[in-house]
């Protein structure tokens, strides 16, 4: 039990920290614990802010009617199942050189790929259900 | 639908999708045009015609890809504890003296276990051998699974996985195609009604 007086303690600490002042600077941290951003509702990553935008744009050229948060949710979705796969394929490019591997390492990347694809379940679901949209809405 | 994408020969994705075909995830050893030939070959039976129709190809190829790299993945482990299996085997079932069978285990017995893999002359006579040992090839194989079903059970259950996905994919195609399918059947009706309404003025 953290008594009060270190409580106390660390609440005056912490106030003392001294986190990103500028705007750039709070949004740089704010990726801090960012990995690879598979995990997040869409569009994870910003650095495939530019992909999203072009396949958004496509997809709304060539569906007449289509909602542009449908548009945009299937973009973010087939983006990520493609950054999902490369992913996947380099750890299994690593697992396929297994001789050089240690038990824990196999296990490791095995772990990985069976999270890459729990990612990429979610992924192929998140665009299902933006396809559905895509087509009720126009 | 709004306006119809660019379009190429039956086989070819639209223009707008050329980027998406342009990197696909293989590994180092394995050439695109293998790739590029089996989306072709899909492509020629499905018949794809919007973008979400060949986005939902790509992922059916993709996953393809994946079950054959992780079946070949599975096919070179079991080859591989094989011939460890075989090299153990080799090595300490040798019925020669004590100093003949060292002599073997340090330069012979690891040649023979390659020879065993790569050769099938050399294979046979070794399979004979360790036969006679009482280690017929079932059992060398039965023990090749053992020893490597960790790996195993984690590509049979990704296999799986995958299989499962495609299946999912195919679903979502033929549901796509069939709204498709719905749809301009829909409009269909709605321009010929309208003709006739306008022809009944």
């Amino acid at each position: 039990m953290t008594s009060e007086r270190k409580r106390r303690a660390n609440r005056n600490n912490a106030a003392k920290s001294t986190g990103p002042k500028s705007l750039a600077g709070k949004r740089r941290s704010k990726n801090n614990a960012l990995r690879h951003g598979f995990a997040a509702a869409s569009g994870g990553s910003l650095e495939n802010a530019e992909e999203i935008k072009a396949l958004t744009e496509t997809l709304l050229q060539s569906i007449a009617g289509a909602s542009i948060d449908a548009a945009r949710n299937a973009a973010s979705a087939e983006i990520d199942i493609i950054r999902i796969r490369k992913a996947r394929t380099v750890a299994q490019s690593r697992l396929l050189n297994f001789l050089s591997l240690t038990d824990v390492e196999i296990t490791t990347l095995n772990d990985t790929i069976r999270k890459l694809n729990d990612y990429e379940r979610r992924a192929i679901s998140r665009r299902k259900k933006a396809f559905n949209a895509l087509l009720d809405g126009c | 639908m709004g306006r119809m994408p660019a379009k190429r020969a039956d086989n070819q994705p639209l223009t707008e999708l050329d980027w998406l075909f342009a990197e696909p995830p293989l590994l180092g050893n394995v050439s695109i045009d293998d790739y590029l030939k089996l989306r072709d070959h899909f492509a020629l039976a499905a018949k794809p015609a919007t973008l979400i129709q060949w986005m939902l190809l790509k992922d059916y190829v993709d996953l393809t890809f994946e079950i054959r790299r992780e079946r070949k993945a599975k096919v070179s482990i079991i080859e591989l504890k094989q011939k460890e299996v075989v090299l153990g085997l080799l090595k300490s079932t040798y019925d020669g003296s004590d100093a003949a069978a060292a002599v073997y285990r340090i330069c012979s017995a690891a040649d023979d276990a390659q020879k065993w893999a790569s050769d099938q002359e050399k294979r046979a006579e070794i399979d004979a051998v360790l036969m006679k040992r009482g280690h017929p090839p079932s059992a060398v194989l039965a023990q090749a699974f053992i020893d490597g079903e960790a790996q195993i059970d984690a590509i049979d259950k990704r296999i799986a996985t995958y299989e499962q996905r495609r299946m999912t994919i195919y679903r979502e195609l033929e549901r796509i195609s069939d709204r498709l399918a719905q749809r301009i059947e829909k409009a269909a009706t709605e321009i010929i009604e309208g003709e006739f309404s306008e022809a009944a003025e």
